[in-house]
């Protein structure tokens, strides 16, 4: 009799890179990376409204910009699935609504549909004021049910972390 | 009379007998496959050792009766653990959520495994997760590390096989096809027999 004792080594499914993730939400914008603190005081800001804790230390903030306009800013995110993390790439608009949602890597067996059109559409211009909550305004994938979780509390926790840092993040033209 | 004929007719007066029981099992097998949860089921409970009730039902997480907001299906837990404020919320087979009474603020970890939990329970610093085969414990400065296991009776192996599942792997689409291949043989069993019947009353 075989009783499994240990987890298994998690699976890796690559879906786009950092770069490819960049394109599919702002296009050929240009892009600058900054690494921004993000103090305890700025997590409590939001972390008690949003359910969920945001993370403290530096972030690597994404900065998009045409010519003098800022598209927008995103951050890469691991958020834990069933037993092992996805990493999530949210892009969000210079009014904090959601400009796009990718899924990179997926590290379960189960539950890849979640990096489907059909379900990521759902978070596009969803804000901190929307419940962004599944069953309420966000329809799970069958057979994803926790992943659709996952994404959800991923999306809301890069909205709810930009933000509350709203402050620090870069507001006129910038360097590449 | 032939054994051949006898066993043509208890065939037939078998089936005849059974056909509609055995239909009532094939459906509710299926149902059983994949139920789905009336409004107000309820889930899982627990109750804090500093007097606050948890209840997890399909409508939501309520602690004291006031709904708390959750990052989980809650129709997924398997079980609640309640102690000195802390609440820990596992799913069937992870991961394990926790969080402060007041304020909400879930945090997640994974579980040791990829076994279904059968119950969690919080003691001091140590949170132990319970499967049907193995005692884990966890704190923050070992990680998971298990403490005991247990060999998993005839009966809980040959529940688990009864209800679709071997270890964590799921066949329950095969028993699904059973269930409809067996009422397409009810079905079509009877139809043959009173076809038989007819046949004979032209004859």
């Amino acid at each position: 009799m075989v009783i499994g004792l240990v987890q298994a080594s998690p699976s890796f499914y690559g879906y786009a890179t950092l770069s490819e993730a960049q394109a599919t939400v702002f296009g050929t914008a240009d892009v600058a990376t900054s690494s921004i603190n993000i103090t305890p005081t700025d997590a409590e800001k939001i972390a008690s409204t949003l359910a969920i804790q945001i993370p403290t230390g530096n972030a690597i903030i994404y900065t998009y910009k045409k010519e003098t306009t800022i598209l927008g800013y995103a951050m890469v995110v691991d958020e834990l699935g069933k037993h092992y993390p996805m990493t999530v790439f949210v892009g969000i608009t210079p009014e904090y609504s959601v400009k796009g949602v990718v899924l990179m890597i997926y590290r379960e067996d189960y539950g890849q549909n979640v990096r489907k059109r059909r379900f990521l559409k759902q978070f596009l211009g969803k804000t901190l004021n929307d419940p962004l909550s599944v069953n309420h305004d966000i329809t799970s994938v069958s057979g994803a049910t926790i992943s659709s979780y996952s994404m959800t509390t991923a999306v809301k926790r890069v909205l709810g972390t930009l933000t509350a840092i709203q402050d620090k993040l870069p507001t006129h033209e910038i360097s590449p | 009379m032939t054994a051949k004929t006898m066993l043509r007719k208890w065939h037939t007066f078998i089936g005849i007998i059974i056909v509609f029981p055995l239909t009532v099992l094939i459906l509710t097998g299926v149902f059983l496959l994949y139920p789905n949860q009336d409004p107000s089921t309820l889930v899982a409970f627990t109750a804090c050792d500093t007097g606050e009730t948890v209840t997890a039902t399909s409508q939501g997480l309520f602690v004291n009766d006031a709904k708390i907001p959750v990052r989980f299906p809650v129709n997924a837990i398997s079980s609640l653990s309640c102690h000195e404020q802390t609440l820990d919320v596992a799913i069937e087979y992870g991961p394990i959520f926790s969080t402060q009474l007041s304020p909400i603020i879930w945090s997640v970890m994974p579980p040791p495994n990829n076994h279904r939990i059968g119950s969690i329970h919080r003691a001091g610093d140590a949170l132990y997760v319970v499967h049907d085969t193995a005692l884990w414990q966890y704190r923050k400065d070992t990680n998971w590390q298990q403490l005991r296991t247990y060999t998993p009776s005839m009966t809980q192996i040959i529940g688990m096989i009864h209800s679709g599942w071997w270890m964590h792997w799921s066949f329950r689409w095969v028993w699904l096809l059973v269930g409809i291949g067996w009422g397409i043989l009810a079905i079509s069993g009877c139809w043959i027999y009173f076809r038989m019947i007819q046949r004979n009353r032209t004859d």
